[in-house]
């Protein structure tokens, strides 16, 4: 990352955390909406910049043409103007008869922007609610954050409790109620202030105390986190001073990142207590249970409210997907594809904005559910209860069932037959993106045309017809079925390499009939080429990780559960990993045409499996056929069964007769 | 200065019917809007005023989105009249005519 680019996200932000304020200002349901939007435009317009543009200056510059914070909430709130109830209001009449008035006079209708600085325009604009400002003169000026504390006695003027970093940086008081708010992010935020409160016409306002202490004046500012807000915890302190060296130790100077410190010895009582710099400085307790891939499939009021079978929010919802990853990584996929990166640890997670949200898992009818806390603007400010965002595992991306059994299995050779139809030989394989061009005679392989990043990164043709993207082959086009679109393929050899030119079609292609330009991607290799390789790939040993399978399969279908899953669609198999670790598993799954080396394919019997491994010492009825890893037991509910056999390492999923899942956990699995 | 704080307030009001007319001749997404409304003269958009409208006539059915692929970067939300918008734009549009009609008449003196 670029220096110039870290300044770019640092300015963002601070933009963003204003538009942001100002939204939270207004009670609006789009608020989220209108920053991702917002956020994505700068990201689009910084992507635009010229070169000799990219400085702190020409970031600026598109700061001041996106307009003041304020204007985002005085737009987006509804008593602005109602085009429902097809009324003017008397601004707009006003606005129509001035027009009128400019066209008259010759068209002159020419807007002189304002370019005043963020602090006057901060001021001039939203007037909120009126309040009867009760004056404090001892608070008046400016105030440097020392410390944070639990209580106002824990703090000691001679050894700083907290050792993280300070949030907040400083509060200005000035006459007539107004507070001026920075923290590690930027500011000053402009806030309001009467005799002893902060925010006065918050729901909970924020309370001060002015304390001396050996001669020396301090201001205790009440933290007025979610957990005050919402679960009714009492709130920690900020410790301010307007002669900072006059305390006892060194003020650590502002940090501009909020990242973690895993290093650093955590404080307690921080993950419950300390509001958005808990989220943030929490420590880490692993939660294997949680890592991996989850779908929303409802957002409700409450969480009794939950019924599987009958989900009750109809609109799309905001939130798609969530990612729970190694070490603490969490990565929200929205509707819009927009991904947001945050951490979490043990029952809290932190949300995209840096609040707090519970989470905990429910099993209901033998699934296992997440529930997690929707923390909006109105719950943190308002103490609303929040509604629960439910969650489950993707059907295709359960976890493992078995632990791996330590007795010594024999090696089981896996044939794994490729029939790859010649006819597709052209485009059936792994391509990687060289180059976007506008026509195809533009390409020149010595010469990329295309100066950003290319968004297609790679994609990989099998011959069943599907691909490593959300498309699926139809002779020479790539059909995606949600845009209902067929991409055109060509293939072209050029230079004694493979093209692709696939039709991207993008929304001016889909809305506007324009042309589609073109990706295109260079041939890597086969899915027949990787197959004859005659590679091995052996479970639990240890080279045999997740990148190394990759460089013998190439890209996989799939990649789930935090990447401890690979899923290779082509050979009919799924890889698991242990985390950050070798391959564990290997499960064959229908469309896998190889066998067992005692000759048990997907097409043997349930007969012919007990034959060759053993009868079933006893047969047992379970509801749930997981984790049932007793020596050759048959586990049965309805028309499903499993049998166990740890010392061949392997697990037979059986649908009525037949084998539907071979679960391999010891041996060595050949490509022939 | 009254004049600039009347045109900022004029252009904030006209945004409504701006958009909406804009989207009446098809999808778009946000900063296409932008880069559209920036070559009308006089119009002066700041580039942020749009989302937040957007997201209110959303929040009235008025408009609605989707999200495509693009071609040079992640996808995008495209943004469509409903039904319902096209139906109050053509509303918004007739008494925007019945109110120029008016003033032209004022200015004229025909009312006297």
């Amino acid at each position: 990352m670029t220096s110039e680019y870290q300044q770019w996200q640092k300015l963002k932000n601070n933009y963003l955390k204003q538009v942001e304020h100002a939204l939270a200002s207004i009670n609006h349901p789009k608020n989220t909406d209108v920053l991702h939007d917002v956020d994505e435009h700068l990201e689009r317009k910084y992507a635009e910049l010229p070169p000799d543009k990219q400085n702190w200056e020409g970031f600026q510059q598109i700061l001041i043409e996106m307009g003041p914070p304020q204007d985002y909430a005085e737009l987006l709130a509804e008593e602005t103007l109602s085009t429902q109830k097809g009324k003017f209001s008397l601004n707009e009449l006003l606005a129509v008869v001035f027009i009128i008035v400019l066209i008259a006079i010759g068209g002159y209708l020419i807007y002189t922007a304002q370019k005043t600085s963020m602090r006057s325009s901060t001021s001039a604009a939203h007037s909120p609610k009126a309040f009867e400002f009760e004056p404090d003169e001892q608070v008046l000026g400016k105030w440097l954050t020392i410390d944070f504390v639990k209580t106002i006695d824990d703090f000691n003027p001679n050894q700083k409790q907290w050792p993280g970093e300070l949030f907040l940086n400083s509060l200005d008081f000035e006459d007539e109620g107004i507070l001026w708010w920075t923290n590690i992010d930027g500011g000053p935020y402009k806030h309001q202030w009467t005799n002893g409160k902060v925010d006065p016409l918050e729901d909970r306002p924020a309370l001060y105390y002015l304390q001396n202490i050996d001669g020396q004046t301090y201001l205790f500012y009440e933290w007025v986190s979610g957990d005050v807000t919402i679960r009714g915890k009492k709130p920690c302190y900020y410790v301010l001073t307007q002669n900072p060296e006059q305390a006892g130790f060194n003020i650590e100077p502002p940090v501009l990142s909020l990242k973690r410190n895993s290093t650093e010895e955590q404080s307690p009582q921080s993950i419950e207590n300390m509001g958005k710099i808990s989220v943030v400085e929490p420590p880490l307790i692993s939660e294997p249970s949680i890592l991996g891939k989850w779908r929303v499939v409802d957002c409700v009021k409450n969480i009794e409210d939950f019924d599987p079978d009958r989900p009750t929010y109809k609109k799309p919802l905001l939130l798609k997907e969530l990612h729970f990853t190694s070490p603490q990584i969490l990565y929200w996929i929205f509707n819009n594809n927009l991904v947001k990166e945050t951490s979490f640890t043990k029952d809290t997670l932190e949300t995209v904005k840096g609040q707090p949200a519970k989470y905990f898992l429910n099993v209901i009818d033998e699934r296992e559910y997440l529930f997690i806390e929707w923390i909006t603007p109105e719950v943190v400010k308002e103490r609303k209860e929040p509604d629960y965002y439910v969650l489950i595992r993707p059907p295709q991306s359960c976890r493992p069932d078995d632990v791996i059994n330590e007795l010594p299995g024999q090696n089981l050779v896996i044939n794994n037959n490729q029939n790859t139809n010649p006819d597709d030989t052209d485009i059936v394989g792994q391509w990687v993106s060289v180059d976007f061009v506008k026509t195809i005679s533009d390409f020149q392989p010595d010469k990329k045309q295309w100066a950003g990043d290319l968004y297609l990164k790679n994609l990989t043709i099998y011959d069943d017809g599907t691909t490593s993207g959300p498309w699926t082959r139809q002779g020479n086009t790539l059909w995606h079925p949600s845009d209902k679109t067929h991409a055109h393929l060509t293939v072209q050899s050029m230079q004694g390499a493979t093209y692709l030119f696939m039709e991207w079609m993008s929304g001016d292609v889909i809305y506007h009939g324009q042309k589609p330009a073109y990706y295109v991607l260079k041939k890597n290799n086969t899915i027949s080429d990787i197959a004859n390789q005659n590679r091995k790939i052996t479970i639990k040993a240890n080279y045999c990780t997740a990148n190394y399978v990759r460089s013998i399969l190439g890209t996989p279908t799939k990649i789930d559960s935090g990447g401890r899953m690979l899923r290779y669609t082509n050979n009919g198999f799924d890889l698991w990993f242990f985390n950050n670790g070798p391959l564990s598993e290997v499960h064959l799954n229908k469309g896998y045409t190889g066998q067992l080396k005692t000759g048990i394919s997907l097409n043997s019997t349930k007969q012919e499996v007990f034959a060759i491994y053993g009868q079933p010492t006893q047969t047992v009825q379970a509801s749930d056929l997981h984790g049932k890893n007793d020596e050759r037991v048959l586990c049965q509910k309805g028309n499903i069964s499993r049998i166990y056999y740890g010392r061949h390492g392997l697990i037979f999923w059986f649908k009525d007769d037949f084998i539907n899942q071979i679960v391999v956990f010891k041996g060595t699995l050949t490509l022939e | 200065m009254y004049v600039d704080n009347w045109q900022t307030q004029l252009r904030k009001g006209m945004l409504d019917i701006v958009i909406l007319n804009l989207l009446s001749h098809g999808p778009c997404h946000g900063y296409e809007m932008v880069q559209r409304m920036r070559k009308i003269q006089g119009l002066k958009i700041r580039e942020g005023n749009v989302y937040p409208i957007l997201a209110r006539l959303q929040q009235e059915a008025l408009v609605e989105s989707e999200t495509r692929p693009s071609s040079d970067g992640p996808p995008r939300k495209y943004f469509k009249l409903t039904a319902a918008g096209a139906k109050t734009l053509a509303d918004m549009n007739t008494h925007w005519e019945q109110m120029l009609d008016s003033i032209q008449h004022i200015r004229k003196g025909d009312f006297l």
